[in-house]
């Protein structure tokens, strides 16, 4: 479609846009939170005396004080303590909240809280963890053939949150018979999806019912949550979500809204908790992984069988890690066929910030070991790595997993078209030199001299190049409603339930609502998600948005238009079947068959029907077969051909300049979205890097993404979420690790978690676009959004392995790090 | 959580007002970059904020012709140094340094003298400035003194300085011939870096960042024994940025760059 303006641009680059951070409600106190200062130990006493005395104190809350609420929340797991009870698992875990009239004065009076712990032995990795006696978790919160999704939580106690496996025929005995067998072991770390906005929730309980405003990426299942912990129906509480300032999976499921609704319930008046980046940190995290893949090749170079063993650091609660550890087994071995497989996975518990989805959702971990292990393969076969992938990806319509979705997408054009943006790149580079005689043009500071920006024809760089390939499970469960309002003059409101974290959400679903209906994208206006009023969406995430929610909208406006005949038909006297939509007007059928002929739908309106979902009147409609019947009731059509705007259709049937008429869609697990996943979601990049071989600084000097989409709806905004996906990935290559010394983290905050800046984007940066019209989605559309993550760790560890000359097993590759791998290649 | 502390506020345009209030729990105040964070933090809990930006006295840049220096006072932020046009001519690697410093937005609100006041080791400007062998002039109420940069900061976050003092202004001779400040950030401190002033006859070496305080040594040139003891003998952190292993090995490849000589 067209790369339509944000609609949602005035506002935030005005600061006028409200997010939840902005919220208020009338009496709100302010709640500050007493955090654990021990890794894991049990609390002896919480003395909280001097706090309750200190100035506009309203509360101090403790587990204690939790009467009958439920005291545990966890979608999967009901693991994880509101407030720590007995004990606690993690440095920073909530121990304790103050709620006081104003922030600083819960800051105050939080420091007067006194706790005693008694230490236990802390088990800050997995590895120790899993060898340990000591249990975290000293009993199981699973209920025998409780199950989430597929996903069926162990009732174990022995340190395990969750364990997995996925196998077909016999990948150790084709490993033994390989003609090559490549193992390649690496550490993914622990990373932090920052935010500019931090989690914050803010609660007002009153008798029978809940009001909440919070970051939730998924406000239907925190409402789940908070239903069942407050025992109150869901229609009792109210959760809205304003506009996020940034998820990337950091904030779906439940965080701190059990901690500001608890805080409500004692206290008695609306609690506002908020996060710093500490905090934050502190709150959820992702997986951190270490990935063993062993691969087996014939003596054609084609993959026997891949062997694959994923740990996850999984931190003190389970929250979304058990579903990410199964998607992360899912994307480990593939997108390549492979006879014989075996994954297995366990998600460890270990006394450290809790982990949960992020960006990619185990993606990336498993892509560093498994596309490093096909360049290191390469390597070893004396092969082109991208020729050894070619002849190991999956074909368009292959199984990936059997009783899947085979897959929807053209990973050979894909790989292609990245060679080829990386070739054209190297050859500007070329050009560039000559011209500029190897000077680099860049920094305006002659005089100084900042590491950084170099250039090919400088002595001491060295230079890498790698692709990497991921295909993704995605779009999670196909459960979504949309609803449409068309008002008297044609206007209309969308509803969904789908939050906006800047992806960019309303502007591609006001262009699919304005595209199906016929009117202008300035006509469509989309509010945020408010569980009171808009309607059921299972998750904003797994990049489902355009696709899933985007087949509910039109959905939504298909019924619309049902009932707009249907109306028009009321109005005139005749059947709804005399009734047809050509041109996003309502015509008798009689009319219309006069000027449109046939199948012969050329006009804009057919064409700007879109195709559809081919259920109900979307069919008729989208397909351009219109309706034949030769009924000629006058009243609908006063000027011949030209018919009534949906506007006059509800004016005239409610008899004045007002009314309204709704359309509803629904998306399950049927028609397009019969079979899972919903669509492939495809990672597929390259990059180009140099390494100064005195400090260690890998550049990333070119970045190729290919958003394999099958259909942009809004090419701009696809290309924002592969450019911020791909960067975020660089991020995690170069950059980003939670580093625990001990029990606490030594860098909580923004200056020692460094994050990509914009001087740290690459110098050349394609981004293609691969629209094969080949998803489930509006139009051919699948989603964009985590793909391009996916594959980039992995593809920039591959390169700097390149340059180096020894493969990285570790990231970030910071400069100490790529420093001790040059002195390893020269030994 | 870091919620800042209410703290009470000494706002003056005369400096000797802003002297009589600064002491204990009073504290200086200026870009706030260094002091609000650590307030933030808990590490810092002053009373009350004595604010500097409003003394004329301490925002100056004045040239000496004379005197061959240029005096900079303690409340000129690092954009204003960066981009002013006496300290491009007289004193271009400390405006380029400066141009560095740091983001945007810490240029444009922190000073040359909460940098230095603050003594974080992983800074440019000390190290900048004490191989350009500038003095710090030091004011209490009741006194005035003029000292080194190596004799104002004297360790990691610490200072001569008396609760009662600030530092008003700093005196830099105009850069000599042969300067370069070079520097290795891969965050948003640097992790090292290098002051030379290299002429036929001498190596000045500052070295900074990567030290408790930057650290200066003058070599005949040619002395690449010297240089190497030097470099060997240099106590260097070990944190994020690196072990001091891999500091020793960029500073003997910078030097070895810079100096054609092995380290």
């Amino acid at each position: 479609m067209t790369a339509v303006p944000r609609s949602d641009a005035w506002e935030k680059v005005t600061g006028r846009a409200r997010y939840a951070v902005d919220a208020v409600l009338p009496n709100m106190a302010h709640a500050a939170v007493v955090r654990s200062e021990r890794a894991h130990a049990r609390i002896s006493a919480i003395d909280r005396a001097e706090a309750e005395a200190a100035p506009g104190v309203i509360a101090v809350v403790t587990a204690e004080d939790l009467g009958d609420l439920g005291r545990r929340f966890g979608h999967i797991v009901p693991d994880h303590a509101i407030l720590a009870e007995g004990k606690v698992r993690y440095y920073g875990e909530p121990v304790a909240v103050v709620v006081a009239e104003t922030p600083h004065q819960a800051a105050d009076a939080a420091e007067l809280v006194w706790v005693d712990y008694d230490d236990l032995p802390a088990l800050t990795d997995a590895a120790t963890a899993l060898a340990s006696d000591v249990l975290i978790h000293e009993q199981s919160y699973v209920e025998p053939g409780q199950k989430f999704l597929d996903v069926a939580p162990a009732a174990s106690t022995d340190n395990v949150a969750h364990r997995n496996e996925l196998a077909w025929g016999d990948a150790e005995a084709a490993l033994a018979t390989a003609a090559t067998v490549v193992e390649t072991t690496t550490t993914f770390p622990l990373v932090y999806g920052y935010a500019m906005e931090t989690y914050n929730a803010l609660a007002d309980w009153q008798p029978g019912s809940l009001h909440v405003v919070s970051t939730a990426q998924h406000p239907l299942m925190v409402r789940r949550e908070l239903a069942r912990m407050f025992s109150l129906p869901l229609a009792a509480v109210r959760v809205e979500v304003p506009y996020i300032g940034g998820g990337y999976g950091s904030k779906s499921y439940t965080k701190l809204e059990p901690l500001a609704a608890a805080a409500s319930w004692a206290a008695g008046r609306p609690v506002k908790v908020t996060t710093d980046v500490e905090a934050a940190m502190y709150t959820t995290r992702a997986d951190g992984a270490l990935v063993t893949v062993r691969t087996g090749f014939d003596a054609d170079a084609l993959i026997c069988a891949r062997d694959i063993d994923i740990r996850f650091d999984t931190g003190a609660y389970a929250d979304n890690s058990p579903l990410v550890l199964t998607k992360s087994i899912n994307r480990s071995f593939g997108p390549y066929r492979t006879p014989n497989l075996r994954v297995r996975g366990v998600a460890a518990y270990t006394n450290t910030s809790p982990a949960s989805s992020y960006r990619g959702f185990g993606a990336p971990q498993a892509a560093l070991a498994g596309e490093l292990n096909m360049d290191m393969a390469a390597d070893r076969l004396g092969i082109d790595p991208v020729e050894l992938r070619r002849r190991n990806l999956l074909a368009p319509g292959d199984t990936i997993i059997e009783g899947k979705r085979p897959l929807d997408a053209d990973l050979v054009a894909d790989l292609d078209a990245i060679v080829s943006a990386l070739d054209r790149h190297a050859a500007e580079r070329d050009a560039e030199v000559q011209v500029t005689g190897g000077q680099h043009a860049a920094g305006r500071d002659a005089d100084v001299q900042v590491t950084g920006a170099r250039h090919a024809a400088e002595a001491g760089i060295r230079r890498g190049r790698a692709v990497a390939v991921t295909a993704s499970d995605a779009g999670a469960s196909p459960i979504s409603t949309a609803q449409v309002r068309m008002h008297a003059d044609g206007s209309v409101t969308l509803l969904v339930s789908s939050t906006e974290m800047g992806q960019g959400s309303r502007t591609a679903l006001s262009q699919i609502a304005a595209r199906e209906l016929c009117v202008p994208i300035e006509a469509v206006a989309v509010g945020q998600s408010d569980t009171r009023f808009t309607p059921f969406e299972w998750t904003t995430g797994a990049s489902r948005t355009t696709t899933v929610v985007g087949l509910a909208v039109q959905a939504a406006c298909d019924d619309l238009w049902d009932n707009l005949r249907a109306k028009a038909a009321d109005s005139a006297g005749v059947l709804v079947d005399e009734v047809v939509v050509h041109g996003g007007r309502l015509h008798l059928a009689a009319d219309i068959s006069n000027t449109v002929s046939g199948s012969g739908a050329g006009g804009d309106g057919v064409g700007e029907h879109g195709t559809g979902s081919g259920t109900g009147v979307a069919g008729a409609l989208g397909a351009g077969e219109r309706g034949t019947s030769a009924a000629d009731a006058a009243p609908v059509v006063k000027d011949s051909g030209s018919g009534l705007a949906p506007g006059e259709v509800i004016r005239q049937w409610f008899g004045a300049d007002a009314g309204e008429v709704v359309g509803v869609g629904v998306v399950r697990r049927d028609g397009a979205t019969a079979v899972l996943p919903p669509f492939w979601e495809i990672g597929a990049v390259g990059v180009e890097v140099s390494v100064d071989v005195a400090t260690g600084e890998v550049t990333v000097e070119q970045l190729v993404t290919v958003g394999d989409v099958g259909y942009a709806v809004n090419p701009d905004l696809v290309k924002g979420q592969d450019l911020g996906a791909a960067t975020q990935g660089l991020g995690i290559a170069l950059w980003e690790e939670m580093v625990y010394d001990g029990e606490q983290l030594t860098n909580p905050n923004l200056v020692e978690y460094r994050v990509p800046r914009l001087r740290d984007t690459p110098r050349r940066i394609t981004s293609v676009l691969a629209e094969r019209g080949d998803g489930a989605g509006p139009y051919g559309a699948k989603g964009a959004g985590e793909g391009a993550l996916n594959p980039v760790p992995a593809a920039v560890a591959a390169a700097v392995g390149r340059a180096v000359g020894v493969w990285p097993t570790e990231l970030p590759l910071t400069p100490p790090r790529v420093w001790s791998l040059l002195q390893q290649a020269q030994q | 959580m870091a919620v800042l502390p209410e703290l009470g506020l000494v706002r003056s345009s005369d400096l000797d007002e802003v002297l009589a209030a600064v002491g204990h729990d009073y504290a200086p105040y200026a870009g706030g970059t260094e002091l609000v964070p650590a307030t933030g933090l808990g590490l810092r809990r002053p009373a009350v904020i004595v604010d500097l930006k409003r003394v004329d006295a301490l925002k100056g840049i004045e040239v000496d012709a004379g005197a061959g220096s240029v005096t900079i006072g303690a409340a000129v932020t690092h954009r204003r140094l960066s981009d002013h046009p006496v300290v491009r001519e007289h004193l271009p690697t400390l405006a380029a340094a400066a141009s560095h410093v740091g983001n945007a937005r810490v240029r444009s609100t922190g000073t040359v003298g909460g940098n230095l006041c603050f003594a974080e080791p992983r800074s440019d400007l000390g190290c900048v400035l004490l191989a350009l062998g500038a003095t710090a002039d030091v004011r209490s109420a009741t006194g005035a003194r003029t000292l080194g940069i190596d004799e104002l900061i004297v360790g990691a976050f610490e200072t001569s300085l008396a609760e009662d003092e600030i530092l008003t202004t700093v005196t830099v001779p105009f850069e000599p011939a042969g300067m370069s400040y070079w520097k290795l950030q891969s965050y948003e401190r640097p992790t090292l870096g290098v002051a030379l002033v290299v002429s036929d006859s001498q190596w000045e070496v500052t070295v900074g960042a990567a030290t408790e305080r930057p650290t200066r040594i003058v070599l005949a040139a040619g002395d690449t024994a010297g240089l190497a003891d030097f470099v060997g003998g240099l106590e260097l952190s070990d944190d994020m940025t690196g072990p001091p292993d891999y500091k020793r090995s960029v500073l003997r490849a910078h030097l070895q760059r810079a100096l054609g000589a092995a380290a």
